[in-house]
């Protein structure tokens, strides 16, 4: 009897071990989800007019944080792209901790999938949104509720098996 | 040899922009390097910003000083950080029912162990 | 070619490894003499291992870019020494160093057991053998450091630059040396549990063993700590990272068994609790390497993270771990232990000091844990850290702190005089007080928990060493110096550890501040002037290199050099390298951090007051227990016998 319990609690710990091998470490889950997108005051990237929040699509969007410093998001961008493309769905961009000059040539050599891009310098949006990898990527409600974040790369399977089920479903529930 | 500095430089480029800040350091260390120690480095993740030499971290370093002269208390800036960065963040976890065992665990423990051997063990 | 003779070896080991686990009747068919075959094969077990190890040096040091190991872990432009300690400083490596140091104890326990009861020492070896061949075939299957690129680069990437330091050749071979010998006393412990018996002699035999290791672990978690100090740039000494956590879990587990060891060989109880000990010892020093070398826990410490090298430790950590218990259970009941004492007596404290050993290294293994098990549940991920321990692990290892002063007083009290030990009690408490409040006037940031650690300290060092005189008085003979140095020495060591450690933690300035070349900064008495800046070509490096000259009451005491260096192997992330004047009561401390424009850099400025003490303590503790290991020696020998 009194050999059970020691040994209940080592299978126990061996199985922690075990599927712990298995767990994803490193990617975070965002607490900003189903709250509010927060204010910010920016101008946007290109035209330098003021940005802010009411300037939003009203519908369901993704808003993506890049920059031209950042080797993934160049891998991203063919996929974004590609999203533009489908016209389902908008992409907003945040241009986070870069130099204008080099984000617009980035556009220009890469082309551009945004609807517009808001321009980050200082990377405070960045922070508010609890951005650590980028490229990070958010899909908003029309009522600016952070609905999912994905961190690094979105790829076509993303896209196809992750996003737009998620979109349709919150065009369905309202 | 310019290059150097260059990629020191470059790594700390935005941060410039709050060095106006960082002047006045001399008020509130003692919080502003508690707080730095006790939180984490989201892209390195098993270094503290105090350590760290990754943006982010140099972002929040400046983000945290920013506060501390502003007066903002520990509880502020740690309630700001998780808010944004979820409670992995912070090197303390939060006393919450989830944390429960984790808090209580140790004192349990020790209740059941002395129990057990003393119990055990004294001439009666 | 060399590699190809270290392969070869290696197999060899293997072959050598698995004699010493086979069985007798098995073997008895091999040979006549069975006895002879695995003294033999234990003592051979080390030469081999060593050549293999010798092979993957020499090729480190002739640059062999044909070896994957070598080419992710050196590079031709590295300098020599780090090209020799290159050789463990990764994972393949480092693990075929553990198979050497598991050797080597494994030649130690094969050459000084002769004492031992036959059956008992062929035993006893063949588990060491078994867990030899364990990590040997660990090695092979996984971590092959003789394993050839498919293609041969030009040159290597290079070692990771923050393991180019002194501090880094060390402390992985005084750590493992610490580790691994835990596997003696494992082993042993496994030995008496299947032989029903765990005798006075032999308590007496296993006490050296668990010391040195005790000793060795000491040394490498406070060369570890002291890396970290130099090398990682804030300053601090200890972080509760999950790797030292997993070297302090072993080292907290040793310190509670040496002393059960105690109680074991002088009053025959707590015979199935040390066996305990020993066992969790050793599983707690295989967790470790799991935990590490797995990936499982996000650490700088870790190793490249593969769920195969995770998996087969973890294999093996369930047999070795899952096995002995399962022996535990199942015959510890049949080893007579009688435990029976009064609540005053030295036995009831070393059973306190026990308790609160496993429940620090509880705390620590939950603490450890935790993130885990809620990552599995599904639950949000969180961080354990500084402030956690410092709430629960500190409260928890105060009052065996208050302990450690206090044991002498018990030793005395041979007659159980409860009126005798108050009273000496309440003198040495009332003599302490006195001493900890004058210490007031020495800080200029005084608080309780500085008069808590000044306190402790002198409660510890008065009552120990009042203990050895009072010890030479009673006995009046000299030897009494010599048999108990080394636990007085151990247990001061302790209390300077804890002053340092309290009176840095509470009385340390630290400044982030800009500094333009040409100003100067004043901490306490001290001004640090910002002189030049500088850069230059190290030899796989580009550095910056600042220059500050340190006035202490306006007199020029010191230059510091804090240094930023680019290593192209590290993704040009820049590195640190602090500027350090040490010194007994502070240390002065600068680091560069960021350029901010031409001339006007951040830098860290701190002051560490008595922050030498921290290793000071453990370097006393080192030599504590070294020297306890040579007075057991000394100290006339016991006939053993089975």
């Amino acid at each position: 009897m009194k050999i059970k319990i020691p040994l209940i609690i080592f299978i126990f710990f061996i199985a922690v071990l075990f599927f712990g091998l298995f767990i994803e470490t490193r990617t975070i889950q965002s607490p900003l989800i189903g709250k509010k997108l927060p204010n910010y005051e920016l101008v946007e990237l290109n035209t330098g007019y003021k940005s802010d929040i009411y300037m939003l699509p009203n519908e369901p969007f993704l808003l993506n944080v890049w920059a031209s410093w950042c080797l993934e998001c160049i891998r991203e961008h063919s996929v974004l792209t590609n999203i533009a493309k489908d016209k389902k769905l908008k992409i907003v961009g945040i241009n986070y901790k870069d130099e204008r000059n080099d984000a617009l040539g980035w556009l220009s050599i890469y082309g551009n999938p945004y609807l517009y891009n808001i321009y980050d310098y200082t990377g405070q949006l960045g922070l508010d949104l609890g951005v650590y990898g980028v490229p990070e990527t958010f899909l908003v409600d029309k009522n600016r509720i952070i609905r999912a974040k994905h961190i690094g790369a979105i790829t076509n399977d993303i896209y196809q098996q992750q996003i737009i089920p998620m979109v349709e479903k919150i065009n369905e529930g309202n | 040899m310019k290059v150097i500095k260059d990629f020191i430089y470059a790594g700390i480029l935005i941060s410039i922009i709050q060095i106006g800040a960082l002047a006045d350091a001399k008020k509130d260390d003692i919080l502003y390097n508690q707080m730095i120690t006790e939180i984490r480095c989201m892209v390195c993740q098993n270094q503290n910003i105090a350590e760290s030499e990754a943006p982010l971290a140099i972002d929040l370093r400046n983000k945290v000083r920013e506060m501390v002269d502003e007066g903002k208390d520990e509880d502020y800036i740690k309630g700001y950080m998780s808010e944004r960065y979820s409670d992995f963040i912070l090197y303390e976890p939060s006393f919450s029912p989830r944390n429960l065992i984790l808090w209580l665990g140790p004192f349990l423990f020790l209740f059941i162990i002395s129990y057990y051997f003393f119990r055990r063990s004294l001439k009666k | 070619m060399i590699s190809y003779i270290g392969s070869f070896i290696i197999l060899i080991a293997l072959l050598n490894a698995s004699l010493l686990v086979l069985s007798k009747p098995i073997l008895s068919k091999i040979t006549s003499d069975y006895d002879s075959l695995i003294l033999s094969t234990s003592k051979l077990q080390f030469p081999l291992v060593l050549i293999a190890f010798i092979c993957l040096i020499v090729a480190f040091v002739n640059d062999d870019f044909s070896l994957k190991y070598i080419s992710s872990n050196s590079n031709s432009a590295l300098p020599f020494f780090y090209k020799i300690s290159a050789t463990w400083a990764g994972h393949e490596g480092s693990m075929l160093l553990w198979c050497l140091i598991l050797s080597f104890w494994t030649f130690m326990a094969s050459m000084y057991s002769k004492s031992l009861d036959t059956q008992f020492r062929l035993k006893f070896l063949s588990i060491m053998g078994f867990l030899n061949l364990g990590f040997l075939l660990f090695l092979v299957f996984t971590s092959n450091p003789f394993e050839k690129n498919i293609s041969i680069p030009i040159d290597g990437k290079d070692l990771n630059p923050l393991l180019q330091d002194f501090g880094l050749i060390i402390h992985p071979p005084m750590l493992y040396m610490g580790y691994v010998g835990l596997s003696v006393v494992f082993s042993f412990a496994v030995t008496c549990l299947l032989q029903h018996d765990f005798k006075k002699e032999w308590a007496k035999w296993i006490r050296p063993w668990a010391l040195m290791s005790w000793s060795f672990l000491t040394l490498g978690i406070a060369l570890g700590s002291w890396w970290a100090y130099y090398e990682l740039g804030w300053g601090g000494w200890w972080f509760w990272d999950p790797v030292e956590n997993a070297s302090f879990m072993p080292w907290l587990i040793t310190t509670a068994l040496i002393h059960s060891l105690i109680t074991c060989e002088q009053k025959s109880m707590f015979k199935n609790w040390t066996i305990l000990l020993s066992i969790m010892a050793f599983s707690l020093s295989l967790l470790g390497t799991f935990l590490v070398r797995s990936g499982i826990l996000i650490s700088v410490h870790s190793f490249a993270n593969d769920p195969a090298r995770g998996a087969f430790i973890l294999l093996f950590l369930t047999i070795v771990v899952g096995g002995s218990l399962l022996i535990y259970f199942k015959n510890s009941p049949k080893i007579k232990d009688n435990i029976s004492f009064d609540f005053f007596s030295r036995e009831s404290f070393f059973l306190i000091n026990n308790i609160l050993l496993v429940t620090a290294t509880f705390t620590i293994l939950l603490g450890t844990m935790y993130p885990l098990l809620l990552d599995l549940l599904g639950l949000e991920k969180i961080s354990v850290g500084v402030p956690y321990y410092n709430a629960v692990f500190l409260p928890i290892m105060t009052p065996l702190a208050l302990l450690a002063g206090y044991i002498p007083i018990l030793f005395l009290s041979k007659r159980k005089d409860k009126k005798y030990m108050l009273n000496h009690l309440l003198a040495s408490l009332l003599v302490v007080i006195f001493l900890s409040l004058l210490s007031i006037a020495f800080f200029d940031n005084f608080n309780l928990n500085v008069l808590l650690g000044v306190f402790i300290f002198i409660w510890i060092s008065f009552n120990i060493i009042y203990d050895l005189i009072n010890r030479y008085y009673l006995s009046k003979t000299k030897n009494i110096f010599f048999t108990n140095i080394g636990m007085t020495l151990a247990h001061l060591g302790l209390a300077v550890f804890i002053l340092g450690a309290t009176i840095v933690e509470n009385n340390k300035v630290e400044k982030e501040i800009v500094v333009k070349i040409g100003e100067t900064i004043e901490i306490k008495n001290y001004a640090f002037k910002f002189k030049s800046i500088s850069e230059y070509d190290g030899p796989n490096y580009l550095g910056v290199k600042a220059k500050f000259l340190v006035y202490e009451n306006n007199n020029l005491i010191t230059e510091l050099y804090p240094e930023k260096r680019i290593y192209a192997s590290n993704n040009n992330m820049p590195m640190t390298e602090a500027g350090i004047d040490p010194g007994l009561s502070r240390d002065l401390y600068i680091t560069l951090g960021s350029l901010i424009n031409d001339d006007v850099w951040s830098v860290r400025i701190y002051h560490k007051p008595f922050i030498r003490l921290i290793w000071l303590g453990a370097l006393m503790m080192v030599f504590g227990g070294v020297l306890s290991v040579l007075s057991k020696r000394k100290s006339k020998p016991v006939a053993l016998s089975g």
